[in-house]
């Protein structure tokens, strides 16, 4: 194996994801095991997770159904890796749901905020807390945060999502806290900032939906999930050693527009 | 991860991080095309053609047009096309006040740092249009993002070379053209090793940059050939930042 094989490698490595039983979860299971990790994949959909598994081939795996917004479960979760494998060295917090009715902030209702922040910024936080403390045990590890563009950016000119652009928001700075915070104990906690990806979250039946992500994304086209794998792999592996605090901006050039 | 048989272009690859990334872009297959004002680039392309690899060295200065189209063409004549460029020719001024910077040494930095940039994206746009696309990586810095005290024309050039780079991406998105930038942080180079030996730098850089650190030019390698893979093809118009996190701050 050459040098550059060698720094994108993660053979042996063990890797949490959750939000695993679809769309760019569902890839970033996909591309770990067929880059040699082992996995523990959560979702709150066990249907979700059956048919991710199903995927894998002879991979080494372990499914945890539950859901991020509830502390425990994290944490049982992750004992439950730990219990398996014995470490922890990559940590994806990919789980995430948009508004659950997306509207201005004034007819916003309460429950829809409350939701969409237990599962996009709670769910992050457990998730990040509980590996962090397993990747200190063994002198380091990699952690993933899905947050999005509309972390970056408001989202109003193609829909009202006042929950999701203030928790991924939340998740791009955490990030950075996270990547100061850690540096020196060498565990790397990155950021990826996805543009319009075909997955489950958004809505393709939505013909008016639809046209307006190919007509915001510069390159004239949503992606597909697997093309969020090159820059998992890239994150999870010694590539990105010097790499931390960052926010990977995978948009078709939204962000640069 | 493979660039086999794929033509790669590199300018500023005598040493650094363009030397780092020429031998791991032939690691893994890519036939490699150095442009550089440098003659050390030959000894990269020996040591590549020791490891079995294909790479060649056009003698080029990025701030001369021309010099870049011949070293531009040189690589689509040799090595079947162009596939990838990473456009990191650069140099480093001296620190110094900004109201003393003269006319000569701004224009010097802004020449290379950024002129040579756009000579170089010009040529390979170009060229790219022709065969259906490919993916360029600028390298800017930390600089581009952030400023230093002393480093007013660098900052700028830097900062300009973002510009540049988020311009093209958004201007050739739909005709298969990806263009992304770096940012890396400190990295150990012949560009820094006056520095890294200057303890009074060396305190003043890490006091707020907890990584304590300089990177490998090795460190920097696999972001570019990351940027420049299939596995990054909905990534354009990004920095990435390779900075031990000295930029989250
Ligand atoms: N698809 C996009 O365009 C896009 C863009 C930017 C960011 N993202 C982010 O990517 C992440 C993954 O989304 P996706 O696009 O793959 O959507 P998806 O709906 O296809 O997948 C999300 C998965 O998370 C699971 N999940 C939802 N709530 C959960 C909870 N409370 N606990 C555990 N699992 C839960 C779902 O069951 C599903 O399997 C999300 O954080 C999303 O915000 C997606
Ligand atoms: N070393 C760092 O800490 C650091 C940090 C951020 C960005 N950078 C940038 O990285 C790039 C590479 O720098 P490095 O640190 O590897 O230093 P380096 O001095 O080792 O490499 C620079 C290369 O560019 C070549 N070059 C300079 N002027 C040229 C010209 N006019 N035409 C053609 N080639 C020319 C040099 O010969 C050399 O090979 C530069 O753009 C630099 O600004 C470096």
């Amino acid at each position: 194996m050459t040098t550059a094989q060698k720094i994108f490698d993660v053979t042996g490595k063990v890797a949490f994801i959750t939000g695993a039983g679809s769309g760019l979860g569902r890839a970033m299971a996909e591309v770990l095991a067929a880059n040699g990790a082992k996995l523990v994949l959560f979702d709150v959909s066990a249907k979700g997770l059956a048919t991710t598994v199903s995927g894998l081939g002879a991979t080494e795996v372990e499914t945890v159904v539950g859901d991020v917004s509830d502390e425990a479960a994290v944490e049982g979760a992750i004992a439950t890796c730990i219990g398996r494998f014995g470490r922890l060295d990559i940590a994806c917090a990919n789980a995430g749901i948009a508004d659950p009715e997306p509207a201005r902030l004034d007819g916003y209702k309460s429950e829809n905020w409350h939701k969409t922040v237990g599962i996009n910024l709670d769910g992050v936080f457990y998730v990040n807390r509980a590996a962090i403390r397993e990747m200190l045990k063994t002198g380091g590890g990699k952690v993933i945060n899905t947050a999005s563009m509309w972390g970056l950016a408001g989202a109003a000119a193609v829909a009202p999502l006042p929950a999701y652009t203030a928790t991924k928001g939340a998740v791009v700075n955490l990030t950075r806290e996270l990547g100061l915070e850690y540096a020196k104990d060498n565990v790397q906690v990155n950021a990826i900032c996805p543009g319009f990806f075909d997955t489950a979250i958004g809505d393709p039946n939505d013909p008016d939906f639809a046209k307006a992500t190919v007509e915001f994304t510069p390159m004239g086209r949503t992606a597909k999930a697997e093309e969020i794998m090159g820059s998992v792999l890239y994150l999870a592996s010694s590539a990105s050693d010097f790499v931390t605090g960052t926010s990977l901006v995978i948009d078709g050039g939204c962000a640069a527009r | 991860m493979t660039f086999e048989n794929k033509s790669v272009f590199i300018s500023g690859a005598a040493t650094g991080i363009g030397r780092a990334t020429a031998l791991a872009f032939a690691s893994q297959g890519a036939k490699v095309l150095i442009a550089d004002v440098d003659k050390r680039a030959a000894d990269v392309v020996a040591e590549i053609s020791g490891m079995g690899g294909v790479a060649q060295f056009a003698q080029c200065d990025v701030t001369d047009a021309a010099q870049v189209r011949a070293a531009v063409a040189k690589a689509v004549q040799d090595h079947g096309g162009l596939h990838a460029a990473f456009n990191n020719a650069g140099v480093l001024p001296k620190p110094e006040p900004m109201h003393e910077v003269t006319d000569a040494g701004f224009d010097r930095v802004m020449e290379v740092d950024l002129k040579g940039v756009f000579h170089c994206m010009q040529a390979q746009i170009a060229q790219f249009l022709t065969t259906g696309g490919g993916a360029i990586v600028n390298t800017a810095s930390v600089a581009g993002l952030i400023a230093d005290p002393m480093m007013s024309v660098y900052v700028a050039a830097k900062h300009a070379v973002v510009g540049l780079t988020k311009a093209a991406a958004v201007e050739y998105a739909t005709r298969g053209i990806r263009v992304n930038a770096i940012a890396p942080g400190f990295v150990a180079t012949p560009m820094t090793e006056a520095w890294l030996e200057d303890e009074d730098f060396r305190e003043e850089m890490f006091k707020h940059n907890i990584i304590g650190r300089a990177a490998d030019p090795a460190e920097i390698s696999g972001t570019v050939l990351h940027l420049c893979s299939e596995a990054a093809s909905f990534t354009n118009g990004t920095v990435h930042v390779v900075d031990g996190g000295q930029t989250a701050h």
